[in-house]
């Protein structure tokens, strides 16, 4: 019994960032996951009446994205590739086994990180907010990012790493929070 | 994830990881980092939330761009009056249009910078008088590889086509209609698309891929009409008109003029049809469906690696199947199997021919057995080795031994090992004959082959058994105490079943209505 339309849409749809963090983990750069987001995003329509319901989608729609990625590499003849395929391998299979076996767990904690982040982004100071929209939003490069903020690319490196460190423990400390 | 332990994890490896993502990170670290991934769960668990929080960061900052949210709304005025999109356009662009768009949608607004996500392609606004019910945009530009559209028209993927003729020049495109066939145009080719579920072929070739949900897909040409009722076949016109249709899988209707108006054939799996500019009626034909480019082949249809899920990858026109072997002291195998997916039915009770041509890797994998066979084997359980006992006939080509095949596997293995000419790579030319038709019977008692390497003759007229559902596959291997890899190539690959070799065909088969 395949999916209704509707359904399958629904599930595309709300798997669109999770799935595009699994891509990010492959291929690293962001630009390029959403590059093969797009692509697999394609081919998850091509092969919508493939997809068991009752399976986990996010499972299957990694498996897919997993593929595209080695195609996009191949495509580009590996030059931007950072790792190893038997790196990749094991990185993808550990994140979609995790996926099959803890679905629902996987989706709620990934829910809760989300808005963990949303609420630790507000407390930043306005300067590293904007810092982080240059960099992520306008998708600056770090030496245009420093002549637009008056420092060096090092130095933009640096401060980069310092409010992702700032999140990751604000992060964390919500969820134990919350946790409690 | 939270709660990795931090204890074991290196001291600078956020640091690492920052530079990584920001582009800067040196060749040592980068080195260091793959080493301790490859060899440590908690390094790779912490590398997971470290990106998952990275695309977290990008979707949570990112601004929808003004100029994607005004294309959408421009889009949705332009197309009011159009064909497939009449009236409803403004409401359900959103809603059930926006079915096919809204992915796209959502990843041009993530991007921040597709701010041209979709093109409406309407090049004759002239070309056809609206009709029938008011409906979406009748197909969508799925996808493409090296395309090249007449007039220098660039189309992006997600482009909606209005009714209206389109001309692909040279290169591969996928449609997607809003049915739900799908179809691969190999330019030159030139098409009109009629609504979301019909198309007019005026010249060219293409292959539509027609699941259960899009039965009743009709292609017509100058001279006829296919109606295909839940299959993929290829369908080329000629300059003059002459319609030649292949059915890959499934069941198609072929007549000249109108299938609804009279004489039409029913064709099943693996038969060729033809309407000719000046015959009376369609007729089988015996000429095979050639593979002959890859590229512009629907791969993922077809070709799928069986032990990795993933489907074959296909470049420069050719299919690249990988040959590795992780070595690392102690001989490791490792194969890839690829399959064609569709069982090969058609095959009992006729003569099939199988051609085409390998190229074993030469590079990265010194020192390794390797080997590229064709094998037809039952399809039952896991595709076999060619050397193993599912495999009923097998074409195996190696620089080891340079060519050899296997016939009835099971407890009457035979090898025909020809030559053995160390380090010949190729190419190989491999012809394979399998005949199961009446005389083939009378004649030997069963279904024979043949199979030539090279120019040399293999196997001639042998007994083989001829499973019920035989099937097609591609598999590679290769085995070494060092670690390697690399890729064999197969292009011009063909499958051809012969209509009727024998006089007469069997019942249920091909019928003329």
């Amino acid at each position: 019994m395949a999916l209704s339309h509707d359904e399958f849409v629904a599930l595309l749809t709300s798997s669109q960032r999770r799935l595009c963090g699994f891509i990010c983990t492959l291929v690293v750069d962001l630009t390029d996951a959403e590059e093969v987001l797009q692509e697999t995003n394609l081919t998850l329509w091509q092969q919508a009446d493939r997809f068991e319901p009752g399976t986990d989608f996010m499972a299957w729609a990694c498996r897919v994205a997993h593929f595209k990625v080695l195609k996009w590499r191949d495509a580009r003849k590996r030059q931007r590739a950072h790792f190893d395929d038997d790196v990749l391998d094991v990185i993808a299979s550990e994140a979609i086994e995790e996926q099959r076996m803890h679905g629902q767990l996987a989706a709620e904690q990934y829910e809760l990180r989300r808005l963990a982040l949303a609420a630790c982004l507000d407390e930043l100071s306005d300067r590293n907010r904007n810092t982080l929209m240059l960099r992520y939003n306008g998708r600056h490069s770090l030496t245009s990012i420093g002549a637009e903020l008056g420092r060096t690319a090092n130095a933009v490196s640096q401060l980069l790493h310092r409010i992702r460190s700032a999140l990751r423990e604000c992060m964390d400390r919500r969820l134990t929070e919350t946790a409690l | 994830m939270s709660n990795t332990d931090r204890n074991q994890l290196p001291s600078d490896l956020w640091q690492v990881l920052s530079t990584l993502v920001d582009g800067t990170i040196s060749p040592a670290d980068r080195a260091r980092l793959e080493g301790m991934l490859r060899s440590d769960r908690v390094v790779r668990d912490a590398y997971r939330a470290f990106m998952q929080m990275e695309s977290m960061l990008a979707w949570q900052l990112v601004q929808p761009p003004a100029e994607a949210v005004a294309d959408v709304v421009r889009l949705e005025e332009d197309r009011a009056g159009e064909d497939c999109s009449r009236s409803s356009v403004a409401r359900s662009l959103w809603k059930r249009s926006a079915v096919w768009l809204l992915p796209l949608v959502a990843t041009a607004m993530t991007a921040g910078m597709i701010a041209l996500f979709m093109v409406v392609v309407r090049p004759d606004r002239n070309a056809r008088p609206p009709a029938g019910p008011a409906i979406d945009a009748c197909a969508l530009l799925a996808d493409f590889t090296d395309a090249e559209w007449a007039d220098g028209l660039r189309i992006e993927r997600g482009a909606a086509f209005a009714p209206g003729p389109l001309r692909l020049v040279a290169g591969s495109a996928q449609l997607r209609f809003r049915s739900g066939a799908f179809v691969t145009l190999s330019g030159p080719a030139e098409i009109e698309v009629l609504d979301g579920n019909s198309l007019f072929l005026r010249s060219g070739r293409i292959i539509p891929y027609v699941p259960h949900a899009a039965k009743g897909f009709t292609v017509i040409s100058p001279t006829g009409e296919v109606i295909d009722l839940g299959t993929e076949f290829a369908i080329s016109v000629d300059a003059d008109g002459q319609t030649d249709v292949h059915v890959i899988s499934g069941d198609v209707q072929l007549a000249r003029g109108r299938v609804a108006q009279g004489t039409f054939l029913t064709m099943k799996q693996g038969f060729g049809g033809r309407v000719a500019p000046t015959a009376a009626a369609p007729e089988f034909i015996d000429t095979p469906l050639v593979f002959d480019d890859f590229s512009a082949y629907p791969p993922t249809l077809h070709w799928q690696d069986i032990d990795s899920g993933r489907v074959a990858t296909i470049h420069d026109g050719q299919l690249a199947i990988p040959v590795e072997h992780r070595g690392r002291g102690i001989t490791k195998q490792r194969s890839s199997r690829i399959v064609l997916e569709h069982d090969f039915s058609a095959m009992r009770g006729r003569r099939t021919a199988i051609s085409f041509r390998g190229l074993l890797p030469e590079a990265g994998i010194d020192g390794a057995n390797r080997w590229l066979a064709c094998v037809i084997d039952d399809g039952s359980g896991d595709p076999p080795l060619a050397m193993e006992r599912e495999a009923v006939l097998a074409a195996l080509v190696s620089p080891h031994f340079q060519a050899a095949a296997r016939i009835d596997g099971g407890n009457n293995q035979q090898t025909r090992v020809f030559s053995r000419d160390k380090d010949a790579i190729g190419p190989y030319q491999v012809f394979m004959t399998i005949d199961d038709t009446p005389a083939a019977h009378a004649a030997y008692g069963g279904a024979v082959a043949d199979v030539t390497v090279n120019g040399q003759s293999v196997i001639q007229r042998e007994r083989i058994r001829l499973p019920d559902r035989p099937r097609i596959g591609l598999q590679t291997y290769g085995s070494s105490t060092v670690r390697g890899r690399g890729e064999a190539l197969v292009d011009d690959f063909s499958v051809s079943v012969s209509v009727d070799p024998a006089g007469g065909n069997p019942a249920s088969e091909p019928q003329v209505h």
